[in-house]
């Protein structure tokens, strides 16, 4: 059996929470509810937008890199107040998660997006695909994300990046 | 292969290459100066301040842009619109908008830096004349230490911005260096690329300084995103207006080569005039 398969003893009920995460995470981004969603990390979590190339090549800068809860606010009121740009908006399309690893204090998952971004009155295009890295960790009621990498298949990001995926 | 077939006819182009602080440039005109006689010694000096030691690539990435490949070049010599258009620094209250600096010109105009020096304002007046703009309520970081940094440059250096002609600019803004190359796609399209780098010699707080800052360069960068985003809203602007022309004249019509005022146009009009000579000679 390939290394990359479902790991066996992975739950069908931690499977459906992670999922349930999932999808209220694209929810809240996609309905521009974005003050709510740092709230899908714990305070002291890594968030980064990365390429396919640039994460397997290891380099440590991203897109859009927050090593807290507060940078990921920071660009929440940036991005309402301060910086510029055409409105638009996203419309995620998240698959069902894999778990990749699991012990008693953290969870590993890796799952495939896509995004679509529409500007005011064109027509919807392919933002990004690629696949989220995550390290999720359960306190028994609340899946938190203390590490999401996103990971961008292509390295080529058009126009600007402001509202996060 | 006929017998009379002389392969050395038929090769493919050679480009001139020269190899400037680990910077690889190319060249098919065959009259090519060298290139420390092309940037001229000004150039020269900014380049070897920030490359001229052991690099580590950080990052790099491709970024799209809607619009033709000089507009993006005129954004990087433009000295106005940095407050007006990237208002990160402004709403945040993060930048004094008046500090030390110069503008400095190529002869012929061709290539051009802009750097200040940060902690000396050398004009309170102005800066209090300019409070409106630096004063949108009270808006905070939460978390400031994205902006952290340490003087890494004898010559307190905190911005430079550097355009090597035609499609080549080297930038420093605080700790993040990145070289940025744009490639046209197109009359109306235009590719960047992006490397963010570091240095060899930084200890492991500098590099994560660098890594942290460089939130704000590029495609998502609090201080640049909208550079992609006008190249695109001056193209649609300009757009179905061919036959019309407007013109800003500030600070004259010449190119001088150094204005310690760095309110004016003279990298831009060095730009134009340089490409207007080159296009019809
Ligand atoms: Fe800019």
């Amino acid at each position: 059996m390939p290394d990359n398969a479902f790991p066996p003893k992975t739950d069908a009920a931690l499977l459906h929470r992670i999922d349930t995460l999932n999808r209220r995470y694209g929810h809240v981004i996609d309905e521009d509810q974005l003050e709510d969603w740092p709230t899908f990390f714990t305070e002291d979590a890594r968030y980064m937008i990365t390429t396919r190339q640039n994460h397997e090549a290891n380099m440590p800068v991203g897109l859009i890199l927050c090593e807290n809860r507060g940078m990921m606010e920071d660009r929440v009121s940036a991005l309402r107040v301060a910086n510029l740009f055409e409105p638009h908006s996203y419309r995620h399309l998240i698959d069902p998660p894999i778990v990749t690893e699991q012990n008693e204090t953290e969870i590993s998952v890796q799952t495939s997006f896509a995004c679509f971004r529409t500007v005011q009155a064109s027509a919807p295009e392919i933002f990004c695909t690629g696949k989220y890295l995550d390290r999720i960790i359960d306190d028994g009621q609340v899946l938190r994300l203390t590490e999401r990498i996103v990971v961008c298949d292509s390295e080529r990001i058009d126009t600007l990046i402001v509202i996060p995926l | 292969m006929a017998a009379d077939f002389d392969k050395s006819c038929h090769a493919l182009q050679k480009p001139k290459v020269e190899t400037y602080c680990g910077l690889v440039f190319g060249t098919f005109a065959e009259n090519m100066p060298t290139l420390s006689d092309y940037f001229g010694p000004e150039m020269c000096g900014n380049i070897q301040r920030l490359l001229g030691r052991d690099m580590e690539l950080l990052e790099r990435f491709q970024h799209g842009l809607d619009g033709n490949w000089k507009l993006y070049m005129e954004n990087v010599r433009d000295t106005y619109h940095a407050s007006l258009l990237h208002s990160f620094m402004t709403t945040f209250r993060l930048g004094r908008l008046s500090m030390k600096g110069a503008v400095e010109v190529s002869k012929g105009g061709l290539h051009h830096l802009t750097y200040s020096i940060r902690s000396q304002d050398n004009d309170q007046g102005q800066y209090d004349a300019k409070e409106i703009r630096a004063s949108k309520d009270d808006y905070t970081l939460n978390s400031p230490e994205l902006l952290e940094s340490w003087p890494e440059f004898e010559c307190g250096t905190t911005l430079a911005i550097q355009s090597l002609f035609p499609n080549f600019s080297i930038q420093q803004l605080s700790n993040v260096i990145t070289l940025r190359l744009i490639v046209p796609k197109g009359p109306h399209k235009s590719e960047l690329t992006w490397w963010v780098l570091g240095a060899r010699e930084d200890t492991p707080e500098q590099r994560a300084i660098r890594i942290r800052q460089s939130n704000l360069v590029g495609p998502g960068g609090y201080i640049a995103m909208e550079d992609g985003a006008v190249v695109g809203w001056v193209r649609r602007g300009v757009t179905g207006a061919d036959d019309k022309k407007s013109v800003l004249a500030m600070g004259g019509r010449d190119v001088e080569r150094i204005s310690e005022s760095r309110c004016n146009e003279l990298a831009v009009r060095g730009f134009w005039q340089g490409w207007h000579g080159l296009m019809e000679s």
